[in-house]
């Protein structure tokens, strides 16, 4: 009677169509893209429903120098790494409405890139309020982007980076080329970056003007076009 | 470099193939297959720590892309298409000395996989229709190997009673 059914059964056999590997790597571009435009789209409409919230804490700013262009260029390429490596990080925030710290540094680098500043900083004020370093790193650079150097000193001692972050755009200089490299022999000792280590990573570089030598975890060449793109699809 | 956790990119790696085959089977095409999955894959992501998390990842992500795929022929308004397919792919049918005869025999063979409760349904299908080892379809279900034979056997007694097998063998 066994026999019958495994007969049966033999004949509902299948040929299993192939499946190659190129196939699953094409499905994770494909997944990444997805991902990406969700956790992108999902990021600016969290932003746009605690708009409430952020416009009460909205104060007055205190720029006393003049913007500074190269620090909003470093704060982009910053925010681009951590988009790169923990965009994932977004996915407690889009799926249970709960805003994690480290969430908060991404939602904020999301949001710098789609050019909407008030809104990153006020996020980063969330993470970095909770000590998330990355994110008081953001805001020293996006404060001195605006000219808004008290406030970027604050941030700078909070994020612990006195020795690590020059005070004026004037000290940015190729001449700290060996504090870099030693920063980044220190941050390198971890298994892993955690995302104020790859804030500084990123900024370092972008400041000191040199990428080659050093193996950085940075943004494959297309990411920035591919963020681009989406914003600009908006 | 996608940008995915790294346990996310090797988790889909490993079990994205089993998975369209099955949806494959349930859907069929591979188009809808894939889309399921990658649906599947999203809701994974998205809650991809508390995945981790669970006492069985796979028997957690199973249950996802399972439901995945049903709503995925529900929205098609469809009834699982393993019936209507599936029967015209067997290996069999394919040999068959009496091509009309062996596909009534595949039509009634899926019919009767397809009316098994789920996890006898995905157990037969992963194991007997995909060709999936034991020890695999234990793997892709999140189940042990013990729970593969157990199930199989309980779909065994269904399969029999629905196919008549008892009673053409009574007959003889």
């Amino acid at each position: 009677m066994t026999g019958t059914l495994d007969h049966v059964l033999a004949k509902a056999r299948l040929d299993r169509r192939p499946y190659p590997v190129v196939e699953v790597d094409r499905a994770e571009a494909r997944l990444a893209v997805r991902l990406t435009e969700r956790m992108w789209h999902g990021a600016l409409n969290f932003d746009d429903q605690m708009e409430p919230a952020r416009t009460a804490a909205v104060r007055a700013a205190q720029r006393n120098y003049l913007p500074h262009r190269a620090f909003y260029r470093h704060l982009r390429s910053l925010c681009k790494t951590v988009v790169a490596h923990d965009l994932h990080k977004l996915g407690t925030l889009l799926a249970d409405r709960l805003l994690e710290p480290e969430g908060a540094l991404v939602l904020g680098c999301v949001l710098q890139l789609a050019d909407r500043e008030d809104s990153a900083r006020f996020w980063w004020q969330f993470g970095a309020g909770a000590d998330d370093t990355g994110a008081a790193c953001c805001l020293y650079l996006h404060h001195m982007a605006l000219g808004e150097r008290k406030e970027a000193e604050l941030w700078r001692r909070q994020a612990g980076l006195e020795s690590l972050m020059p005070e004026t755009p004037e000290e940015i200089d190729r001449n700290d080329l060996n504090m870099a490299l030693q920063m980044l022999d220190g941050l390198r000792d971890g298994e892993s970056f955690s995302p104020a280590a790859t804030a500084v990573i990123a900024y370092v570089p972008g400041a000191l003007g040199f990428v080659e030598e050093v193996d950085l975890p940075l943004p494959q060449p297309d990411f920035p076009a591919r963020i681009e793109e989406l914003t600009g699809a908006r | 470099m996608t940008g995915l956790p790294a346990d996310y990119r090797a988790f889909h790696q490993l079990y994205r193939a089993a998975y369209v085959h099955w949806a494959e089977l349930y859907l069929g095409n591979r188009h809808d297959a894939e889309e399921a999955v990658d649906q599947a894959f999203e809701d994974l992501y998205f809650t991809w720590s508390e995945v981790l998390g669970t006492e069985n990842p796979n028997a957690y992500a199973w249950a996802v892309v399972r439901h995945r795929t049903i709503d995925c022929a529900r929205a098609r308004g469809r009834r699982p298409a393993v019936i209507d397919t599936a029967a015209f792919e067997t290996v069999a049918l394919r040999q068959a000395a009496d091509p009309i005869g062996e596909l009534e025999l595949s039509m009634s063979i899926y019919e009767a996989i397809c009316a098994l409760p789920a996890r006898q349904h995905d157990v037969i299908v992963l194991h007997h229709c995909l060709g999936y080892s034991v020890r695999e379809t234990a793997d892709i279900m999140g189940i042990t190997e013990g729970g593969v034979r157990s199930t199989a056997r309980h779909a065994r007694h269904r399969l029999h009673d629905a196919l008549g097998l008892e009673r053409e063998e009574e007959h003889r």
